[in-house]
């Protein structure tokens, strides 16, 4: 069995099992991470592991996720598998080097309740899959783009806990911002 | 050992990640600055590193404190990844709405609104002053201590000491930038420094007063300082230089210039207590010698940018460690201005050290000959940038193997090598990602090569940018044009000095010369920038252009086409050796009147063809030219255009109305 073709079993906090290729897996960086010297036949580097290739034919690769549910897990390895192919590469500080224009797919992708926007959010942040965190927050922000202060709060159900006078406060010392 | 399966191992390293924060134990504390590329920064890119690190760990506190008015599914995202969203809204109004949401959404903007005010404006900067200037309790926040970038560059001449007073305990500041700012004392920057522990960079390039309190100052409040720009140091001791190599240990970037206390001494302590050095600059500092520079060579092993000016003591020795041996891999700018006795040899050595050099300063190095461009040409593709001014040993046989050698030049100066060539511009012609090219009083210089430049299969995408030709006085108008339109990017062309250019009708484009020049300097100034090259060049093209009729000897238009493009460009060259254009003609001017004006350029255009061609009172002009007529159709050309850029006109015989022919 080659890496490539190697699967790996996430276990989602309501104990649904997906079973993934390794390679969509590790669109998520603390899942590449994990599983840096896990199969890798080169492996010059950590020689106290070199037991690993006794098991890694029989024994599928569990890692229990306790921090996402499965509805979401799904989504979230859905981009992974999309994306598989494509590689996102990042600088030294891990920042996205190129900024990948949000798709139509991505688009499709993150048309959801904002229930499952937050899921996908916290659970990039969680798997480190920075494209992915990046595009979900934009999808957020654009729900704020042009909108009064009173529309934003609608759209997010909150409500106004400002006293006029406050609200006068923090205009005028902050409006200087609106200038170009 | 009982043997751990992997779904134990990865269960271990599991329990051992947190949901925020995971990278950080991997990260370095401190993230490189680079003054230069703050401004490529974006706020997300800022807010999504700072994620990883726990400096926020104040502002996030107080957020958390502001009890959730949300009740929607947002409430489930904690205060990072809110602000992470947040720092993906671009528009400066949907920050100030979102600011009047909830106290809790609030208290993260004010984060992003205040991190980095950019003050690009006179009204914002007074609308700033105003908020700055209220009582601390009286505002809603203490502003001061969201400032974490500031940079007052941008409006240099409005900030005043009492201005930047007002910034006073920002104790949260980062990156201090006051480029320019020549009106600021030393001390008033020295009392914003107090109590800022996270400070990182300062930039006080062009600001005049910089004394030893300011250096003070920072040995005292900034020990993460990476940073310091203050190169107009001339009014610091050394004693000030050496408290802050000692309490600012991860300094990387550096510049000292004009310190002229700085000795050996200084730089042996800096060596010794910031091992880190990437970047460091010390023009005019004329005490220090090669024993510490050897050492610095030996020593600092990030040491990427090194310069130095004017100093007499730095020699070829320089590079002589002990050991005879030195790698200086990383380093990538090198400069020795004025260092007039460095020579052949140093270069030889530098370039077998630093492989990787990308920017090669010898401006005024006088004794440089072609042995150490043959040394430079080494490098090959590496070589990026190259400054000659002033090395007027060199020729074009040293020019030309460097050119032939590195592919990848983008800058060159020949300044003052008076002994090159048109011979070297052909060889110039052949960069194709040439952006800046110097060949101030390079007299050797002729239309030649000004026209190789300029004709080479250069394409639309040309990156030729800047052009100093000042002073090489052989050149004329029409090799120019070419250059002009060959090269869309053009936006710096100097030709100070050159006569054919000094013209109203063309001096009219040039810039403003600079105010302290004599009368005498004003009058030959000739330089060209930004809009100024678009104007010229559309009227270069214009005056190229002007429609031209070629007519044979029964005043018949000329009928043998293979010839045309030769009798073009002919043409091109007469007109541009005109001294000087008629004066314009009115709208409603004469037929005689124009006639009289077509006729004037004909006779300056027939008497500079009998100067190129065969000199005064050489033969006549070839016959097949002497007829030819310029028509001026109602004269606008000579004008500049009323309305926007005027189509070329074609240089089509058949086009030709005949009536309007004139034959001379």
């Amino acid at each position: 069995m080659t890496q490539s073709d190697m699967k790996v079993v996430l276990i989602s906090s309501d104990d649904e099992r997906f079973v993934v290729d390794r390679k969509v897996a590790e669109k998520s960086l603390m899942i590449k991470n994990m599983l840096k010297h896990v199969g890798n036949n080169n492996n010059d580097d950590d020689s106290d592991e070199e037991e690993d290739d006794d098991d890694q034919n029989s024994e599928p690769y569990e890692i229990p996720i306790s921090s996402v549910r499965g509805s979401v897990m799904k989504h979230v390895l859905d981009w992974c598998e999309h994306y598989k192919n494509v590689d996102f590469p990042t600088n030294d500080d891990g920042d996205l080097i190129a900024e990948h224009p949000v798709s139509d797919w991505d688009k499709e992708f993150l048309t959801v309740d904002q229930e499952m926007l937050y899921g996908i959010i916290l659970a990039a942040n969680y798997f480190n899959i920075k494209p992915l965190l990046d595009r979900a927050c934009q999808q957020v922000a654009n729900m704020i783009k042009g909108k009064s202060p009173e529309e934003i709060r609608k759209t997010f159900n909150i409500s106004n806990d400002f006293t006029a006078e406050e609200e006068a406060a923090i205009r005028r010392e902050n409006e200087w911002a609106e200038d170009r | 050992m009982p043997k751990m399966t992997n779904s134990d191992r990865i269960r271990d390293r599991l329990l051992r990640t947190r949901a925020f924060g995971a990278e950080s134990s991997n990260r370095n504390i401190e993230e490189d600055i680079d003054t230069a590329s703050e401004a490529d920064e974006t706020l997300k890119n800022i807010v999504s590193k700072r994620m990883y690190s726990n400096d926020d760990g104040f502002f996030m506190e107080r957020a958390r404190r502001n009890s959730q008015t949300a009740v929607g599914p947002i409430v489930k995202l904690p205060p990072e990844l809110l602000l992470l969203v947040f720092s993906h809204v671009t528009s400066k109004s949907d920050l100030l709405s979102l600011a009047l949401t909830c106290k809790a959404w609030a208290e993260l903007t004010i984060q992003l609104i205040w991190f980095r005010p950019s003050i690009t404006s006179e009204a914002i900067f007074r609308k700033i002053g105003r908020v700055m200037q209220m009582p601390v309790q009286e505002a809603s926040w203490n502003y001061r201590l969201y400032v974490k970038r500031l940079n007052l560059s941008v409006i240099p001449n409005l900030v005043t000491n009492d201005f930047l007073g007002m910034f006073n305990h920002s104790k949260n500041l980062e990156r201090l930038t006051l480029v320019n700012c020549d009106k600021l004392h030393s001390s008033s920057i020295a009392s914003v420094l107090t109590g800022c522990s996270r400070l990182q960079s300062l930039d006080v390039s062009g600001v005049k007063d910089v004394s030893d309190d300011l250096y003070q100052a920072l040995a005292l409040n900034c020990p993460r300082l990476q940073g310091l720009y203050a190169p107009n140091s001339d009014s610091v001791s050394k004693e000030a230089v050496l408290a802050l190599v000692r309490n600012c240990p991860l300094l990387k970037r550096l510049k000292l210039s004009e310190c002229s206390e700085i000795d050996d001494e200084v730089i042996m302590e800096l060596i010794k207590c910031c091992p880190n050095i990437v970047e460091l600059e010390l023009h005019g500092c004329n005490l220090v010698t090669n024993e510490s520079l050897v050492l610095m060579f030996e020593e600092l092993e990030y040491l990427r940018e090194f310069k130095i000016s004017r100093n007499s003591n730095v020699t070829d020795a320089c590079f002589d460690t002990a050991s005879g041996e030195l790698s200086l891999d990383r380093l990538r700018i090198l400069d020795f201005t004025s260092c007039e006795n460095i020579t052949d040899k140093a270069i030889e050595k530098l370039v077998k050290y630093a492989p990787r050099l990308r920017n090669v300063v010898l401006s005024k190095c006088v004794m440089i000959t072609d042995s150490a461009l043959r040394s430079l040409a080494q490098l090959g593709k590496n070589l990026h940038y190259v400054h000659l001014g002033h090395c007027s040993n060199i020729t074009d046989y040293g020019a030309i193997h460097l050119i032939k050698s590195c592919h990848r030049l983008q800058y060159l100066d020949f300044a003052c090598c008076v002994q090159l060539t048109d011979e070297t511009l052909i060889e110039l012609a052949q960069l194709s990602r040439l952006r800046r090219i110097g060949l101030v009083k390079c007299g050797n210089i002729t239309d030649e090569g000004i026209l190789a430049l300029a004709n080479h299969g250069r394409s639309n995408d040309d990156s030729l940018e800047r052009v100093h030709l000042s002073y090489c006085t052989g050149i004329n108008i029409y090799p120019i044009y070419k250059l002009l339109t060959s090269c869309p990017k053009l936006t710096h062309l100097s030709l100070t000095g050159v006569f054919a250019f000094l013209r109203p009708d063309i001096m009219k484009f040039c810039r403003d010369p600079p105010a302290d020049f004599s009368p005498h300097q004003k009058s030959s100034f000739c330089v060209f920038s930004g809009e100024g090259v678009a104007l010229l060049r559309r009227y270069l093209s214009q005056l190229m252009c002007r429609q031209v009729v070629f007519v044979d000897s029964s005043g018949q238009p000329y009928q043998n086409n293979h010839n045309l493009p030769r009798l073009h460009s002919e043409l091109g060259w007469m007109l541009s050796n005109a001294p000087m254009m008629p004066p314009a003609v009115a709208d409603d001017a004469s037929d005689e009147d124009r006639q009289n004006a077509s006729n004037t350029i004909l006779y300056h255009a027939f008497r500079d063809r009998d100067m190129v061609t065969a000199g005064p009172g050489g033969p006549p002009p070839n016959r097949e030219l002497r007829a030819i007529t310029v028509r001026a159709r109602g004269m606008p050309v000579l004008n500049m255009p009323r309305t926007g850029v005027r189509p070329e006109m074609p240089m089509d015989v058949d086009d030709v109305d005949g009536d309007e022919l004139m034959e001379e």
